[in-house]
């Protein structure tokens, strides 16, 4: 047995690679404590979803006198991604605090608990998809294999939010208020993401939709999935977010071992 | 093979907030709450750690396990530690106890087939009956102490580091963990415990530690550490 040193800083990526049994377990163990005491389980999110998307549908449609069928497929991938990065961003908040007991108590990485958190949340993702492709099933939007991108694309969307994950779950701890202003700032961004809207071609939204990375992210599934069109502009920085966002999450392994320190 | 546990120059600071307006980061002042602190543990040692409230016990045996980063110095650990730390011991009170035993079995890197035998093993030991698979929230602060001291010794371990452990559990259970504990030290050479219960220091420590604001005042034979520390106490 070789002696442990605990000077030694650990990568968070190794981390997650050692680790991966536990957050694996921890994120699927959350993910059956939600839905354990309810009558419907895990459609309650599916049925959360479809409401909000025919709903949306509906009132874009009425605003802008089409369809709300003809809408539905648009809101139904706007939508689903968008609500993965809300519950990240959300529950991300108060991360570190709500597991207080546990940072305190055992070796467990916060990265681990980062990983839990985006895991979670992936598997909730994964019941959208049922979703997705009744909306597509009642709008008469053929179904194709293409469909199947949105897996690795919500994938891509945990890889991106490593980062910010870590930074809004220790924000709180330099200045309480964000607690109650990043909510709000989230709910912000949902209306300067094109989910209700369509980018325009010039104007403030469209400045706004070029610097949005939740928009990229929604545009490109649209394109690929509606339009079969591959835009790999939003791919490549899609991809460049999501790997920066690793390096970060990476390079601020010595900042993380401050966190239990503030608990 | 040759276990220990060795604490070189470590300095812990904590971050205390200076005034009511600390809303920010930069309000805050650090204050070391472990002062340059070594002490090295060999195999069959039982430490007893002694110290008044907020003096560093918790938190140096936090140190120890790994799960605070000295700001500086070094801690070396060779063997495998397992923890008692404060009451809820990082349960989770939505859980069940069965549910709580497996995903710790998890956490501590065991197979499928390993997490089973463990978690039918911790059912025993904790013998808290069909409470086992309710919630945790619903259990006493014994019923809670039973699991988590279940959990913590249900395997072996080299290091075993324990917080104000067994006080309120009750007495028939205090003997059966009392010989869980000598069963575990044939296995497991280094224990730590802290707490203001002298006879159970008494009972299972050979040496003494009193810690005052987060420096070793004494270190020696357990007897004089708590006639050390009764002193100290006294005044």
């Amino acid at each position: 047995m070789n002696p442990v040193h605990t000077q030694k800083i650990q990568n968070p990526g190794r981390t997650l690679f050692e680790e991966r049994k536990i957050w694996v377990h921890l994120g699927w163990r959350d993910l059956r404590s939600r839905y354990s005491r309810t009558l419907i389980g895990p459609w309650w999110s599916v049925a959360n979803l479809l409401t909000i998307v025919f709903g949306s549908s509906l009132a874009v449609g009425l605003i802008s006198g089409n369809s709300a069928l003809s809408q539905a497929p648009r809101m139904v991938l706007g939508f689903c991604l968008w609500l993965l990065i809300n519950a990240i961003l959300n529950e991300a908040v108060e991360l570190f605090e709500a597991e207080k007991s546990l940072l305190l108590n055992t070796q467990i990485s916060e990265a681990t608990l980062v990983m839990r958190l985006l895991w979670r949340n992936y598997l909730v993702f994964l019941h959208s998809f049922v979703v997705v492709v009744l909306t597509f099933l009642i709008a008469q939007e053929p179904l194709s294999l293409r469909l199947l991108a949105l897996i690795p694309i919500a994938l891509v969307v945990c890889l991106g939010a490593l980062f910010p994950v870590y930074v809004f779950a220790r924000s709180i701890f330099v200045l309480r208020d964000l607690k109650v202003l990043l909510p709000s700032a989230i709910q912000l961004v949902f209306f300067l993401t094109p989910i209700l809207w369509t980018p325009p071609e010039s104007g403030p939204m469209h400045t706004i939709s070029i610097f949005n990375p939740a928009g990229w992210i929604i545009e490109f599934t649209r394109q690929l999935i509606l339009e079969d069109q591959f835009n790999g502009y939003l791919f490549a920085k899609v991809c460049i977010l999501a790997f920066v966002s690793f390096l970060l999450m990476s390079l601020s392994a010595k900042s993380m071992r401050t966190i239990r320190k503030l608990l | 093979m040759s276990y220990k546990l060795e604490l070189r120059n470590v300095v812990f600071t904590r971050f205390m907030e200076r005034d009511k307006r600390a809303r920010f980061a930069l309000h805050r002042v650090e204050r070391n709450v472990i002062d340059d602190l070594s002490i090295s543990i060999a195999p069959g040692e039982r430490v007893g750690l002694l110290g008044e409230n907020g003096a560093g016990k918790t938190t140096l045996l936090r140190i120890m396990a790994g799960i605070f980063q000295p700001d500086s110095g070094s801690v070396s650990r060779v063997g495998d530690v397992s923890c008692f730390l404060d009451g809820f011991f990082g349960l989770d009170p939505f859980l069940t106890g069965r549910e709580n035993a497996k995903s710790r079995s998890v956490m501590a890197g065991m197979s499928k087939a390993e997490c089973l035998s463990n978690v039918e093993n911790i059912e025993d030991f904790a013998d808290i009956g069909e409470y086992f698979d309710q919630p945790v929230k619903s259990y006493s602060t014994g019923m809670i102490l039973r699991l988590v001291f279940s959990i913590g010794t249900s395997r072996t371990h080299q290091i075993l580091l324990i917080d104000e452990g067994l006080g309120t559990a009750d007495l028939k259970f205090q003997q059966k963990a009392f010989q869980r504990l000598e069963e575990m030290y044939a296995s497991a050479p280094i224990i730590v415990i802290a707490s203001h219960n002298l006879d159970i220091l008494r009972q299972q420590c050979t040496r003494g530690v009193v810690i005052s604001r987060g420096r070793i005042v004494y270190d020696g034979q357990i007897e004089s550490a708590i006639s050390q520390y009764s002193s100290v106490q006294a005044q």
